[in-house]
């Protein structure tokens, strides 16, 4: 059983959006819980907790992961987490935000920043010349409105 | 008037909210924490049916960060149901099905509240449990005592026994048509439970004034309803509830009447802290009010030439523990399993049957689902038997303007032809046919309509003293572009530029009374509402403005979003010049407000109805989709390859949006079609997940081809009809039908798994084949 009064102490301090934040590392505490609950960063969404959806996709040293599946406990001090919150920092993926919302790509939305982390990473992908295919790529995120249509269109083939 | 059309992108408007959304920056239900908020979590029942014999919370209160608990007795001893009052907030003396809600928790954080839900000692008598429709039609036990002492919210509401609604519409003489036909086909098909699966799951946070009044935020497709039904439960005056809608990360039916809302308002009067309660995916699946399980049988009798003359179906309705939404579903099911299709006769039985199975709900297509798939896999099996083109055969039996539904009300604006044609020539379907196919690869069509606007709408329109002006509506936004269609028929209205609008919705201090967002009814009765309230705002701009110009209110013209007067000749004055005269001159506010009414036709003449709850429709909308499937034959596995979805929608105010819909509801019905499927044993759902629960990922899709057909249809604002259901429905049979078009069969049960397809497959391998005759009136088929 957790107790509380310890487990409010016990924190990670690691690089978030390029910040030094700390997170909660009790024992069951998962990044993805310390980001909403504790430092308010409620872009990176929750809907399964078990690893299925991909709505809480974040990067984790530039690798796009789960941040329900991620224990902050698991971090070290060199770890860099990025958010959807980090990335909207970026003027080349404003260019990304951009193309998605003039493509209408989404509806609800609610899935989008977990998309746009993977979409992101798969950029990338595609600069260092690894190959990939969108779908692929966005095989881990789950869209319940939109049928990936137009966030396939709005992404293929484009270059970072 | 006609408006102007935006032809781009969806969400690249000023009007649309899809920029904050890409970024993470728009809060959702889910993300709203307030100052000293309180998470509470849920204790609910392990036993499908059990009498609870005590509960004990004294552990669970004992724990560090737990503030408060509570069960039915803490609240009022009132129900709710959209159709039938039956529901509890909490379960009241008896718990009817797994899942149901028996305590609340309040606690410092989740972690803390649901750990301390576990340590709820609750005891129960178990009950004998229902888990089947038919059992519950021949049980002497009833789930709920005497069903005819609970409050039906239409006098109509047949109910008693297990059955918490029995209703039949009719229309001509069903028996003697049956008489005249040359065949007459029997089938029974049956539907699954489909959850709606929006991505965010139900959240609800509360929070009350010193003075008593307490506001909701809530992931509500329908926040005056919610606010009414809160109300109520809580006993509490209208007045002093509001409801706020934020965003909601889907809904597609999910989020209809209340859930949440009364528990976390309870412990947040009993904690005076806000209150917030997030369901996991796991209570979403495993608790929650997928759409009911239903068992359909439909006779059809047709003429040789394929001419259906008459069609009888009986509707068997698992409501499951409450009569909430089923009721609703199995209702519009009855309505609309004749189809759009002419026919002399038609009758349409159903019955929605208590069990212990899960509180059953509704779904995007509101039981228009369940008919369409019963109807077309049927028409389908009728064209092969006949040796008819499937298309064909639709094609001589489509509805045409002004014929007349089961209930004998006249369809209108009905384009199901031009839908026909546009698919077919899209999917070249008469040389796929010629060209045959080897097996395997198939191609099934399937058409569908379904009725728009229903219950009326109201709506404010405010211009501010810049000229601006703000639309409120209580609906919501949920990814429908509701700001950019509501926007737009303001501007158009009004004569301004989309950027000088606002859209507020889903709020119930500022909106006006609005059933929400549900049955494809926004653009069309939200927007009829708003132009009613242009119309006020512009007599209010006329009369002022006059006053401003010194002249008769019958020599101003408003046009263009300024004022003038042929008497004065280039003087224009502006809206904000206007509104500044009204209030800082005349002291008045430009506020207009419209009121939308149904057009109620009722049940004409011409059909009879008994049991019958639901509101006629204002227009109907009418799709065709052709769907290629390539099976496995070794292992049942079915790949949908392409589909075409031909849409009839009226006027198209956005066409990347109606696009948009008809993708997405393309990608839910198949869905619905091939792996969606709660299975339950004894009552509990065995795959409340996403693994086991398997919706489309973006390797799944087929290539989608939307085609939008533009009309003008009388009953919408500029001729807009709505199309957030539509793309759901003709997709499931299209692909059933493709199914059987490539091996010959297909299983009556959906969703058609390798296993059921296999199973399908066998038995018709072992079946005699149907034998061929010089006289067809004596072949597969009852003759009645």
């Amino acid at each position: 059983m957790v107790d509380h009064d310890s487990s409010a102490t016990l924190s990670r301090v690691v690089w978030i959006n390029d910040v030094r934040r700390s997170l909660n590392a009790a024992a069951d505490a998962t990044v993805l819980d310390s980001l909403r609950d504790d430092i308010k960063l409620t872009g990176t969404k929750k809907t399964c907790d078990t690893g299925d959806c991909g709505a809480c996709t974040v990067l984790l040293n530039g690798r796009p992961v789960t941040a329900c599946l991620v224990l902050a406990v698991e971090l070290t001090p060199d770890d860099r987490v990025t958010t959807i919150e980090g990335l909207s920092e970026i003027p080349t993926f404003k260019l990304l935000v951009e193309r998605i919302v003039a493509a209408g790509a989404f509806q609800c939305g609610y899935c989008a920043p977990g998309f746009m982390v993977s979409i992101w990473a798969h950029v990338q992908a595609l600069n260092s010349d690894r190959a990939n295919d969108i779908r692929s790529s966005l095989a881990g995120n789950i869209c319940r409105c939109t049928g990936y249509e137009r966030i396939v269109a709005a992404v293929d083939g484009m270059q970072a | 008037v006609s408006i102007k059309r935006r032809n781009g992108s969806s969400g690249s408007s000023a009007l649309s909210p899809g920029a904050s959304k890409v970024v993470g920056q728009t809060k959702y239900a889910v993300d709203i924490y307030r100052d000293g908020m309180l998470f509470a979590a849920l204790v609910r029942s392990p036993h499908a049916h059990a009498r609870i014999v005590g509960v004990d919370a004294g552990p669970a209160l004992a724990l560090d960060g737990v503030l408060d608990a509570i069960t039915a007795d803490d609240l009022p001893d009132r129900r709710y149901g959209p159709y039938i009052q039956d529901q509890p907030i909490l379960a009241r003396q008896k718990v009817r099905y797994v899942g149901e809600p028996v305590a609340a928790i309040a606690a410092v954080d989740e972690k803390t509240a649901r750990m301390a839900c576990s340590l709820v000692s609750v005891s129960y008598d178990k009950l004998p449990a229902l888990f089947s429709p038919l059992d519950s039609l021949g049980s002497d036990a009833y789930v709920h005592d005497r069903v005819e002492d609970y409050v039906a919210n239409n006098q109509n509401l047949k109910r008693h026994g297990n059955v918490c609604m029995e209703m039949h519409l009719a229309r001509g003489d069903v028996e003697a048509a049956f008489a005249i036909c040359d065949r007459v086909f029997e089938g029974s098909y049956q539907t699954q439970a489909v959850h709606p699966l929006h991505m965010e799951p139900h959240a609800a946070i509360a929070e009350w004034t010193p003075d008593g009044r307490l506001t909701v935020w809530s992931s509500a497709q329908e926040p005056f309803v919610a606010r009414d039904m809160l109300a109520h439960v809580l006993d509490v005056p209208k007045s002093d509830v509001r409801v706020v809608a934020p965003p909601l990360g889907g809904g597609f039916g999910g989020k209809e009447a209340i859930r949440l809302e009364p528990i976390c308002s309870e412990l947040a009067r009993r904690t005076r802290r806000p209150v917030k309660i997030t369901l996991t995916l796991e209570e979403e699946l495993g608790a929650t009010s997928p759409r009911p399980p239903m068992t359909i049988r439909i006779k059809t009798g047709v003429m040789l030439d394929g001419t259906i003359v008459v069609r009888d179906a009986d509707i068997l309705c698992d409501s499951g523990a409450y009569g909430y939404h089923a009721i609703g579903e199995a209702s519009y099911a009855a309505l609309t399993v004749v189809g759009p299709y002419k026919m002399q006769a038609a009758s349409a039985k159903a019955q929605c049957v208590y069990t212990n199975n899960l509180s059953f709900g509704c779904i995007r297509g509101y039981g228009v689902t369940h008919a369409t798939f019963a109807s077309e896999v049927q028409l389908d099996e009728i064209a092969r038997e006949l040796g008819m083109d499937p298309l064909d055969l639709r094609r001589r039996n489509a509805a045409q303007e002004g014929d007349v539904e089961i209930t004998g009300q006249p369809l209108t604006s009905v384009t199901l032809a031009s839908t026909l044609e546009a698919a077919a020539q899209a999917a070249n379907w008469s040389s796929v046919r010629a060209r045959g196919r080897s097996v395997g690869r198939g191609f099934g069509v399937a058409c569908a309509y379904k009725g728009i606007g229903a219950q009326g709408a109201k709506a404010r329109v405010d211009i501010g003293t810049d000229g601006r002006a703000t639309v409120h509506s209580g609906t919501i936004d949920f990814g429908t572009e509701t700001q950019t269609g509501l926007g737009l028929i303001a501007a158009e209205g009004l004569g301004i530029p989309p950027g000088m609008v606002t859209v507020s919705l889903g709020d119930t201090a500022t909106g006006l009374f609005d059933i929400g967002s549900v049955g494809s009814r926004v653009l069309h009765d939200a927007g009829q509402a708003v132009l009613l309230a242009v119309a006020d705002v512009l007599e209010q701009i006329a009369e002022h403005g006059a006053k401003l110009l010194g002249v008769g209110k019958a020599d101003v013209a408003v046009e263009n979003g300024a004022v003038t007067t042929p008497l004065r000749p280039g003087v224009k004055l502006s809206f904000a010049a206007v509104a500044e005269h009204a209030s800082s001159v005349q002291k008045r506010a430009i506020v207009g407000t419209g009121t939308y009414k149904n057009r109620n036709l009722g049940i004409p003449g011409a059909g009879t109805s008994s049991g019958y709850v639901l509101n006629p429709m204002n227009t109907y909308a009418f799709a065709t989709h052709i769907a290629e499937v390539e099976v496995d034959v070794e292992t049942g596995k079915v790949r949908v390859v392409q589909v075409v979805a031909a849409h009839d929608v009226g006027r198209a105010l956005d066409m990347s949006a109606v696009k948009g819909q008809i993708e997405g509801g393309v990608a839910m019905g198949v869905g619905a079609a091939l792996s969606e499927e709660l299975v339950m044993r004894e009552g509990r759902v065995l795959n409340p997940n996403m693994i086991d629960y398997r919706v489309l990922t973006a390797l799944d899709m087929p290539t989608v081809t939307p085609l939008v057909l533009e009309s003008q249809d009388q009953s919408g604002p500029f001729g807009a009809k709505g199309i957030g259901e539509l793309p759901y429905l003709p997709i499931v049979p299209a692909i059933i039908n493709a199914i059987r078009d490539a091996v010959g069969t297909s299983p009556h049960k959906i969703p058609v798994t390798p296993e059921r397809l296999l199973a399908a497959m066998d038995e018709s391998r072992q079946s005699v084949p149907p034998p061929s005759t010089a006289d067809p009136k004596s072949a597969i088929g009852q003759r009645t």
